[in-house]
């Protein structure tokens, strides 16, 4: 039954590749360059830095927090939206399959939907450390930890889901409790690691503390028992808080502060609906504690990595490393909740379409607000984790600078896949946020911040050789890959614009699917054709 | 009888939705529920499909308790709702396939049925295509065929002609009535008043959660006392106090 219940999800996303030829293209290539990417890395070089040596013990548990962490955040975004969001659901409950079936559909739906991509991204990168003479032994016991840590991240989720939703049936208290929860996590987790990793223990192995012994035991049993409780849980209380919650999704009850924007004219029209529309968003909103949980995860592991200064060798590894993960950390979060912004509009859209605004302005002034955003948050992110790690002064200032046109161009490529690969159809916003587009989005983002890390990196590399005119060159570099950044964003300004003018139309045939469904759809609400 | 409704309620909070219904429905017979939004029509529907607990209340369908043997009472219903979620991703065709599994059906006959049911609802030639392409007419005609895929013998339908132009509007009455002919039971919910007239056997007003008054047209107007109305007056003088509050 589970099969069966999971078909139309499997063939759906089939289709989803192979429905456009472009698509399917666009997809295996950027998953044929990530692979490769991974494995060449992790396989050439990466794995003889010191410091990934020296803290095999660290990574591994940190891997272990942080995985369970973000597989309970993610599985309780995923977990409400499909319990108790989803349409589907109904059709399951109306259909003859049993509540322990239903559980198991869930639970491997859940689990599925939102771990497959830590494992899309473990698997190359573990393939590589092996390649590269790593220890299988350790990449197994990695392997089955991560196992343990999603599939008790995925119980509590559905716990949780079911807990918090029958307390507080009302959206925005419900939110309030997941806050709460996170916080709770952020503290926990951040207390464990920092108590296990004082600067003093940090030449004493991880092996040698008492709960080492016990630890992965621990893991293991929990993840059973977790799997045990949300399955009594769920069976005995599901159809019952699911009954109760009827009115609610109707969204009587739900009520929120007004936002005010101190701009005036169409640029405050627009930036005030961007960010009420994502305020409004639950699963938007949790998915930034989830990222401000990594960020926060990210710091705590960098004042420890911090300590190992003084070898050129290190701090430079130290400096690039740092600048690479902060820029992909990025770009994923410019692919979660950027790429989304457009078809988070719904089929509302007409109405910014019928109005007198161009596409020009209406991408701009998206790029505006969350470039604003993203550079302020990330900025501040990137600098103190920049200080933590004990970089120097020049190190900071490239790395800053780095991090500032990556953000612009990002977010641009975001807005711009956003637009093309436009959804206004979905069914609840999770499904837009959650979907294949913003991950690929997130991933070609990430190429592109790998190549202009590498180009950057010529930069230090340079200024550490003495030569003559050392300072027009790398004067010379900067301006280059400013230029260049810029062309990016551009470009991709262009793309996103021509892409919103279609919105409106209708294609002839029967394969004009999404914006044929639109227009009607917006027809019929309005009496008048958008745009 | 082959659904037996008993004192069904459904409460959200202090909010009574369906207040104390109890009604049956013999096989071959079309039952309509008529009433103005917001009347309980679609949560007992919900609640007959399995969709929603009850909280108090038994239903009872071709002699199975949905309370204590849901999955045997599923097998025997067929439910079309308001707004049907189809798959917009999967292919009509797929969608069928994916519903026979579910339901269980032996796999050797359902791409016959499916090929039946297509014909029949005139949507062979968009078999292969994403349901996201359908118009909302072809996605009701697509409901119902997935609804009709494992031959219920209890068929609940909401509101089923929202959306459908004259032509399928009608050919959707004249497949009800035909398929009521061969024994199947259905329950329509409507607030189209001439649908309730042209098609369902006996019918059932309920207002505010209530059923106000419940039997065949003529029982109807002779049981209220207004014989001489036609349904539409008789409607909106039995659900007049609510029409006229805000």
């Amino acid at each position: 039954m589970i099969l069966v219940a999971l078909k139309p999800k499997l063939l759906s996303t089939k289709n989803t590749f192979f429905g456009s030829k472009k698509q399917k293209n666009i997809s295996l290539f950027i998953i044929f360059i990530l692979i490769v990417t991974f494995i060449t890395l992790f396989s050439s070089g990466f794995r003889s830095v010191p410091i990934i040596s020296l803290l095999k013990e660290q990574i591994k548990f940190s891997l272990t927090v942080g995985i369970f962490i973000l597989a309970t955040v993610t599985s309780l975004i995923r977990g409400i939206s499909l319990l108790f969001l989803s349409a589907d659901t109904s059709l399951m409950l109306s259909s003859p399959v049993s509540r322990g079936e239903l559980f198991k559909i869930f639970f491997v739906q859940i689990l599925a939907s939102t771990q497959w991509t830590v494992w899309f991204f473990l698997a190359p990168l573990g393939l590589g450390f092996v390649a590269g003479g790593g220890s299988i032994n350790f990449i197994l016991e990695a392997g089955s930890l991560l196992i343990s840590s999603q599939i008790a991240g995925t119980s509590l989720s559905i716990v949780l889901a079911l807990l918090t939703t029958s307390l507080f049936p009302v959206v925005k208290l419900r939110e309030i409790v997941i806050l709460l929860f996170l916080v709770f996590l952020i503290t926990s987790s951040l207390a464990a690691i920092l108590m296990k990793l004082t600067p003093d223990s940090l030449s004493v192995s991880i092996e040698s503390m008492p709960t080492y012994e016990i630890e992965n035991f621990i893991i293991f049993i929990t993840a059973i028992l977790a799997l045990l409780l949300s399955r009594a849980v769920f069976i005995r209380n599901f159809h019952k808080v699911y009954s109760s919650l009827s009115d609610h999704r109707r969204g009587t009850t739900l009520t929120y502060v007004p936002i005010s924007v101190p701009l005036i004219g169409k640029t405050r029209a627009i930036v005030g609906k961007e960010l009420r529309l994502f305020l409004r968003n639950p699963s938007q909103v949790v998915q930034s504690l989830a990222f401000l949980v990594g960020m926060l995860l990210y710091l705590s592991q960098s004042v420890v990595v911090g300590r190992y200064s003084g070898e050129p060798v290190v701090d430079l590894s130290k400096a690039f490393i740092h600048a690479f993960l902060s820029s992909v950390f990025i770009a994923f979060v410019a692919g979660r909740l950027v790429f989304p912004s457009f078809s988070l509009e719904g089929q509302s859209i007409w109405m910014i379409i019928s109005s007198p605004i161009t596409s020009t302005k209406l991408i701009w002034s998206k790029w505006s607000i969350w470039t604003a955003i993203l550079l302020s948050i990330g900025g501040i992110f990137y600098l103190s984790s920049s200080l933590a790690l004990n970089l120097d002064l020049g190190m900071i200032l490239w790395g800053l600078w780095l991090f500032a046109i990556l953000v612009c161009v990002q977010v641009m490529i975001s807005l711009s896949f956003g637009a093309v690969f436009v959804r206004f159809d979905w069914e609840h916003p999770g499904a837009v946020t959650g979907g294949l587009g913003s991950f690929f989005t997130s991933i070609f983002c990430s190429i592109v911040t790998i190549g202009i890390v590498i180009i950057s990196v010529s930069i230090p590399l340079i200024s550490s050789v003495n030569f003559p005119n050392k300072n027009l060159v790398v004067l010379a570099l900067y301006i280059a890959i400013t230029l260049i950044s810029y062309w990016l964003v551009e470009k991709a300004a262009q793309v996103g614009s021509s892409a919103i003018e279609q919105f409106g139309e209708a294609k002839a045939g029967r394969l004009g699917l999404l914006r044929r469904k639109f227009l009607t759809k917006s027809t019929s609400l309005t009496q008048s054709k958008p745009n | 009888m082959l659904l037996s409704v008993s004192n069904l309620s459904k409460k959200y909070g202090d909010f009574l939705a369906v207040n104390d219904i109890s009604f049956s429905i013999k096989e071959g017979e079309i039952f309509g529920f008529l009433g103005l939004n917001g009347a309980g029509k679609t949560t007992t529907l919900r609640m007959l499909a399995g969709i929603l607990e009850p909280s108090e209340g038994e239903i009872i369908i071709g002699g199975h308790n949905l309370a204590l043997n849901p999955i045997e009472a599923k097998k025997i219903t067929g439910y079309i709702p308001d707004r049907p979620y189809l798959y917009p991703k999967l292919t009509g065709q797929e969608f069928l396939q994916f519903i026979g599994d579910l339901y269980e059906l032996p796999r050797k006959e359902i791409p016959e049925k499916i090929s039946f049911l297509l014909k029949e609802y005139s949507l062979t030639e968009w078999a292969h295509e994403l349901i996201e392409s359908y118009s909302h007419g072809m996605r009701q005609r697509l409901a119902t065929c997935a609804a009709l895929l494992h031959e219920p013998k209890f068929l609940i339908v909401d509101e089923p002609m929202v959306g459908l132009d004259p032509q399928g509007a009608r050919f959707l009455k004249n497949s009800f009535k035909e398929y009521a002919k061969n024994g199947m039971g259905i329950l329509l919910s409507t607030h189209s008043l001439n649908v309730a007239e042209e098609i369902t056997d006996r019918l059932a007003i309920i207002h505010k959660g209530k059923i106000l008054i419940q039997g065949t047209l003529s029982e109807i107007r002779s049981q209220s006392g207004k014989e001489g109305l036609n349904i539409e007056d008789l409607f909106l003088e039995l659900t007049s106090y609510d029409s006229r509050s805000p």
